[in-house]
């Protein structure tokens, strides 16, 4: 039986949008992407990635407007794309030439992490743990050890989360030294589309759910082997 | 309205989008001596039990509540506090070892606040905040704890979670009093400047009129429900979201 009540109830309609503000948050993301020679035939495969990545993350209205990508390149190292939210991100073509400076690329990626960072600062912004997305097909072809060496202190002092994704040909023991505790994935047969959206799927929740100490992502079922 | 009532109030907690259950918990209670206690835990949603630990919080904090307010000083205020944070991980710890998990697997953040005709006492840690209304206003009095980044925050389970528990005392006399967890946390209140939205806050009051006979307001708990779910939340927030909401009757 329904309760009587004695005074008007106020009505839920309409509830104006004015009764909330809009919380700034960032998920800054930097794909750190290898496109030496020897990735010239697999560059139309990740070229494709890319767009399934900004593609799926545009499904999510609060993803696509919290992820920001930076996109960077090497070799050399580039930055192709500095951090911008997913819904104003446009992947441009990427195309393979030269060697695989990942030292001097991690130390840039590093450096656009801590601008990135005091540009939230600045405005007000939150920001969620920066993630470093580094896909490489070889060994590094410039002195890595230094850069290694910065990012297991950023690793280890909590401030980023750094993963790395190799091909057959990519040296994981040089992967695993740069990434630990998390342990290197092996890409399976050039399976870049799968892994971009394996990203794009592990990156909608981060953007607002709450994570505590650890990230805890799924297998990369499909597309990648992690390298205990 | 003469219901003898001394505190009416409300609460609602809602799951975030794509998930089936919430690991938010809230809950308010009226203690002896005009006094109210409301609570709001968050269940770590990298856990599979994080809602069960949010919901023992807020049941121990329910039932020791009351203690605080017999305390003189600031300092016996703060030991039982602790001893609150001592009770509430025994709880979880059996409920764990019950369940043969660690008490990781229960970890939750928590705010608490009881309120008498003199004073407010806030205890925290972690995400989520409280609002109370005072005769001159609104004022945040449990603020987030601060943290660089937005994915990580403290929870009750933490080894070094006496040292992060924050208490804080207020004289004052609060009429209104609104705790909520993290994914409401900053539609209502600014992140920059740690002000309590109003027109959200005053909206939210104004629900609670009182027409209940018991002080559990089930039809404005239904209208937070509502607007928990709401499309202005829900385009805002994937989290779970839970607000506790207490008002002082005249």
């Amino acid at each position: 039986m329904a309760k009587e009540y004695a005074v008007d109830f106020p009505e839920l309609e309409p509830l104006g949008d004015d009764m909330f503000l809009n919380a700034e948050r960032r998920c800054p993301v930097i794909l750190l992407l290898d496109t030496s020679a020897s990735m010239a035939d697999n560059i139309d495969a990740v070229n494709d990635g890319l767009q399934l990545l900004r593609n799926d993350l545009m499904q999510d209205s609060l993803a696509s407007q919290r992820v920001e990508i930076a996109l960077m390149t090497f070799g050399p190292v580039r930055l192709i794309q500095d951090f911008v939210t997913v819904d104003r991100w446009l992947p441009p073509r990427l195309y393979a030439s030269g060697g695989t400076p990942m030292g001097a690329a991690l130390e840039t990626a590093l450096q656009q992490i801590q601008i990135r960072k005091r540009a939230y600062r600045e405005a007000g912004i939150s920001y969620y743990r920066p993630w470093i997305w580094l896909v490489t097909d070889g060994a590094p072809t410039d002195k890595w050890h230094p850069a290694a060496e910065r990012v297991q202190t950023e690793v280890l002092r909590g401030g980023i989360e750094m993963f790395t994704i190799g091909t057959d040909n990519a040296d994981t023991s040089i992967l695993s030294a740069i990434s630990r505790p998390r342990p290197p994935v092996r890409l399976r047969e050039a399976k870049y589309r799968e892994m971009f959206v394996w990203l794009s799927q592990s990156l909608k929740p981060v953007s607002r759910a709450e994570f505590g100490a650890s990230l805890d992502l799924p297998e990369p079922v499909g597309w990648g082997d992690i390298q205990a | 309205m003469s219901s003898g009532l001394d505190w009416t109030f409300a609460w609602a907690v809602e799951a975030g989008k794509g998930k089936t259950e919430a690991q938010d918990a809230c809950l308010a209670t009226t203690l002896p001596n005009g006094a109210v206690a409301v609570a709001a835990a968050d269940g770590a949603g990298s856990t599979v039990h994080g809602g069960v630990g949010a919901r023992i919080a807020c049941e121990v904090f329910g039932r020791s509540a009351g203690e605080l307010l017999e305390l003189a000083t600031d300092d016996e205020i703060r030991s039982r506090s602790r001893a609150f944070l001592a009770d509430t991980l025994a709880e979880i710890s059996a409920v764990a070892a019950e369940a043969d998990r660690p008490i990781s697997d229960f970890a939750t953040t928590f705010v608490g606040v009881v309120a008498d005709e003199s004073r407010v006492v806030t205890v925290q840690i972690g995400d989520g905040a409280a609002v109370a209304g005072l005769s001159d206003g609104l004022a945040l009095i449990a603020k987030p704890m601060a943290t660089e980044f937005v994915n990580v925050t403290r929870f009750l389970t933490d080894k070094d979670a006496e040292d992060r528990l924050v208490v804080e005392v207020f004289l004052q006399a609060a009429n209104r009093i609104c705790a909520f967890t993290d994914g409401l946390q900053p539609l209502i209140v600014d992140e920059r400047t740690q002000e309590p939205h109003a027109p959200f806050f005053e909206r939210v009051f104004s629900v609670l009129v009182g027409a209940s006979e018991e002080p559990f307001d089930e039809r404005a708990s239904a209208w937070l429900s509502k607007m928990l779910s709401g499309d202005p939340v829900q385009k805002r927030t994937d989290d779970d979201t839970s607000i506790v909401v207490a008002r002082r009757l005249p």
